[in-house]
């Protein structure tokens, strides 16, 4: 009797184990980026220039991730020559940064719409940065206006202001698990200070745009969400 | 689904408030409304001092129909020189607190004192020093420029 019993609790468990499935997801993600700058500075022209990102991620839930993100790139803009101004720049710089990343289906439910499933993954980050510059090449004098110059450091460090919206899609395991995050996103981050460009002028700060292409990989901290991720 | 909304609501604003630049803005040090306008050079009178030495004083150049500059809301500048014999396009720039004037046109830059400015007259001092023959050689012109009112 005892073994028909415990028989059936076994069986039982595995019923209640298999009933879990879907709903199992990896605290903890390790991932890369490729990205394409624009600053938009004291400068008067606009370059594009590129730059990647190491990830890593705590996922509080599935749709609720902290992202602290290492950017090394270049950032560069204006024209000496074909601007009366003369600025011009390239920043070689090194950014570090943490955000909050929600997705839409933290909020909202899912489950009963194939548009709700796949509107899920879209997403709204925020967070707080601190930017080293540190100019290759500069020139703040203009070629053609006498002693129209500007003042500026070549090297700086600032905060900045990261905002990112875009969307994650999720490629599943044989369990259902989230294992690979395919990031496309546009992220503004809004310096808090004017030396981006090594040219201190003006009256706004400065900002770089970024349109941001990565992956993330689970690495581990596999635990349960409330509903299913993948429907 | 309002919440989603509100989410893309919130990404466009990011997006659409987010990429301005600054425009460059020549500083007011720079600009000198005063000089607006077009002048006439009335004459010029050279000193040349050799070593120190003052040489003896040439004839004032009485200015023509084409020795005149022209200055530009915008710091664009024209010097029409029968000296250069020649009509230059550029910029330049005036320091009213220092009472200096710049002319660029490409390569050339002339750079000027100014010793009296009203509404019709303007009056510059322009200093060249050059090595000839091993001598240290200081030029400074004179220039008296005329506005009509």
């Amino acid at each position: 009797m005892k073994k028909i019993l415990l028989t059936l609790c076994i069986c039982f468990a595995t019923l209640l184990a298999k009933a879990q499935l879907g709903y199992m997801y990896g605290q903890y993600d390790l991932g890369f980026a490729a990205a394409l700058n624009y600053a938009y500075t004291d400068a008067e022209t606009v370059k594009g220039t590129p730059a990647a990102h190491l990830v890593f991620a705590y996922n509080h839930t599935p749709f609720l991730n902290y992202i602290a993100e290492v950017q090394f790139g270049r950032l560069a803009g204006g024209d000496s020559v074909r601007t009366l101004s003369g600025r011009e720049f390239k920043n070689n710089y090194t950014a570090v940064s943490f955000r909050a990343q929600v997705q839409a289906g933290e909020l909202l439910r899912y489950d009963n719409t194939v548009i709700m499933n796949a509107l899920r993954n879209i997403y709204v980050s925020g967070g707080v940065g601190v930017i080293y510059n540190n100019m290759s090449e500069i020139n703040r004098s203009s070629l053609y206006i006498p002693d129209y110059t500007s003042s500026g450091r070549n090297s700086s460090s600032e905060f900045f202001i990261p905002l990112k919206a875009g969307y994650e899609f999720k490629v599943f395991n044989s369990y259902d698990e989230p294992f690979i995050k395919v990031d496309l996103g546009y992220q503004l981050n809004y310096v808090l200070g004017d030396q981006l460009d090594g040219i201190k002028a003006g009256i706004r700060k400065d900002v770089y745009s970024q349109f941001v292409v990565g992956m993330r990989f689970a690495i581990g901290g596999f635990t349960s969400y409330r509903k299913p991720i993948r429907q | 689904m309002k919440k989603i909304y509100g989410f893309l609501l919130l990404a466009l604003i990011v997006i659409n408030t987010g990429c301005k630049q600054d425009p460059p803005v020549l500083p007011a040090n720079l600009r000198n409304t005063q000089l607006l306008g077009k002048w006439n050079l009335a004459f010029m009178q050279s000193e040349k001092y050799i070593d120190g030495d003052k040489e003896p004083d040439s004839s004032p150049l009485i200015g023509t129909a084409n020795d005149y500059f022209i200055f530009e809301a915008d710091n664009r500048a024209t010097l029409s020189s029968t000296v250069y014999q020649k009509l230059f396009q550029g910029y330049y720039s005036a320091n009213t607190a220092a009472s200096t004037l710049a002319f660029k046109s490409g390569d050339l830059l002339i750079r000027y004192n100014v010793t009296a400015l009203s509404i019709t007259q303007m009056e510059l001092v322009e200093t060249i020093n050059t090595n000839e023959a091993g001598s240290s050689v200081t030029i400074i012109n004179y220039y008296t420029y005329n506005r009509l009112p």
